[in-house]
């Protein structure tokens, strides 16, 4: 039988970290590269993204800010990030030395973010984080790596302790309230996912109160036995392509997903230095 | 160098969870943090958008009339395959943060100079301006919340901008 501690020992748990956040880069920057908003002149065009850096205190900024970026030079950044995320998935795959296309993707992907600031939202920067994060594992080894992978788990149940905990104030998570009317938007639902929710109210408190208790909960995930570690983040990752499906979040399963390997890590570390607790 | 990374993960790390509280130094930090790494996880908390926002626009014309207000489709919602493939989210995301922005008591109270200087804002009126017929000289756009799949919830203005030139 396969040791899990071995499968996701420091090298295999970054090769995999690496891999998924290669895919999620590449698929955040096609995304933007065959989006039409990006052209001059529309939604995510150079013209109007660069009002964001007006107030920057940074004086570099402010005077790139005035540079103009051309159609040309935007569609290259996003064409650029594009196959430096799907490099970095190969790379993984085939174990080559991960320093220069991490590098790669890193600069490609903070020129992206740079290039287009508005509407980002959590996997977008919790993916740049990770890369960043896995670049600088590589400055020292198996040292190195282990905290890079310690410091994007530590990230990953920050992100979901933090949206679980803030969400226990509100009574809409609990009575479902919040769940079926954002279900009813056009933005996070669909006709026929609302028509249920709408035929059946009730199946809306469970929602809201299952995902509140999972959230708060999520700092276990480091504690519990490695199995069951597998299995709540193999439920986590049924969550999120349930959200991509119905509300289009469909970042979120990799930027997210790319996270899952360091907490399995974190678990079997944790684990080997407190045999005695379980 | 091991001394170095932990100072850098660990000091990340507690600006991080700094972060998640509303401090006054939390601005300072944001306006510095220009790539998004010390992110605030909100997750749809604590409350998540409930309503859509529809953008409608109207041009005024040399000829005179004004033409009717209509929806000029910035983000095409249907895509089955969103699943996978979702080019059209940044957009929409773009249209909720302005919703909530002009939503807010401060915003109607902003004068129109001080509206210009806001991304958001520039943004959208860079959107709607786009496409305009040849004979329009100035655009007006307005934010109508809904909730597209619950006809019982009533629909109403909230924001309705004044006539902008068109360059």
């Amino acid at each position: 039988m396969i040791s899990l501690s071995r499968v996701f020992d420091v090298n295999n748990a970054f090769t995999y970290t690496m891999m998924i956040a290669g895919v999620a880069q590449a698929i955040i920057a096609a995304q933007l590269l065959t989006s039409p908003a990006l052209a001059a002149g529309k939604f995510l065009g150079w013209s109007t993204q660069r009002t964001q850096y007006v107030n920057s205190p940074f004086p570099p900024v402010r005077g790139f800010a005035r540079l103009d970026i051309g159609d040309h030079a935007s569609y290259a950044i996003a064409f650029c990030a594009t196959l430096s995320g799907i490099a970095l998935a190969c790379f993984a795959l085939l174990h080559i030395g991960p320093s220069l296309p991490l590098a790669i993707t890193v600069f490609f992907g903070a020129a992206l973010t740079f290039r287009v600031p508005m509407g980002r939202n959590a996997a977008d920067q919790l993916l740049l984080i990770t890369l960043i994060a896995l670049l600088l594992g590589t400055f020292d080894g198996a040292a190195g790596m282990s905290m890079a992978l310690a410091f994007i788990a530590a990230q990953s149940v920050l992100a979901y302790f933090t949206a679980g905990i803030t969400k226990c104030r509100h009574r809409g998570w609990y009575d479902g309230s919040f769940v079926r009317a954002l279900l009813m938007t056009e933005t996070f639902g669909q006709r026929g996912v609302s028509t249920v929710v709408k035929r059946f109210p009730v199946i809306a408190v469970p929602l809201g109160s299952a995902l509140l208790v999972a959230e708060v909960l999520f700092p276990l995930i480091v504690l519990v036995p490695v199995q069951a570690a597998l299995v709540i983040l193999c439920l986590f990752l049924i969550f999120h392509l349930t959200l991509a499906a119905i509300m289009g979040l469909n970042t979120f399963v990799f930027a997210f997903g790319a996270t899952y390997p360091a907490l399995l890590f974190a678990n079997v570390s944790i684990a080997s230095y407190l045999p005695h607790v379980f | 160098m091991f001394i170095a990374l932990s100072f850098v993960f660990g000091l990340w790390f507690a600006l991080s969870v700094i972060r998640q509280f509303r401090l006054p130094i939390m601005d300072w930090i944001t306006r510095y943090d220009i790539l998004g790494l010390v992110p605030s996880w909100r997750l749809f908390a604590p409350r998540p958008m409930r309503v859509d926002y529809k953008v409608m626009r109207r041009f005024s014309t040399d000829a005179g009339p004004r033409t009717k207000w209509h929806d000029p489709v910035i983000d095409p919602h249907t895509n089955r395959w969103r699943i996978i493939w979702n080019p059209h989210r940044r957009g929409r995301k773009i249209t909720g943060e302005l919703g909530k922005l002009m939503g807010t008591a401060a915003f109607a109270d902003w004068p129109v100079s001080m509206r210009l200087q806001h991304g958001l804002y520039v943004a959208l009126l860079s959107r709607v301006s786009a496409d305009a017929p040849r004979e329009a000289n100035a655009v007006q756009f307005g934010i109508i919340v809904h909730r597209k799949f619950d006809p019982e919830y009533p629909s109403y203005p909230l924001f309705v901008s004044p006539f902008h030139d068109l360059a």
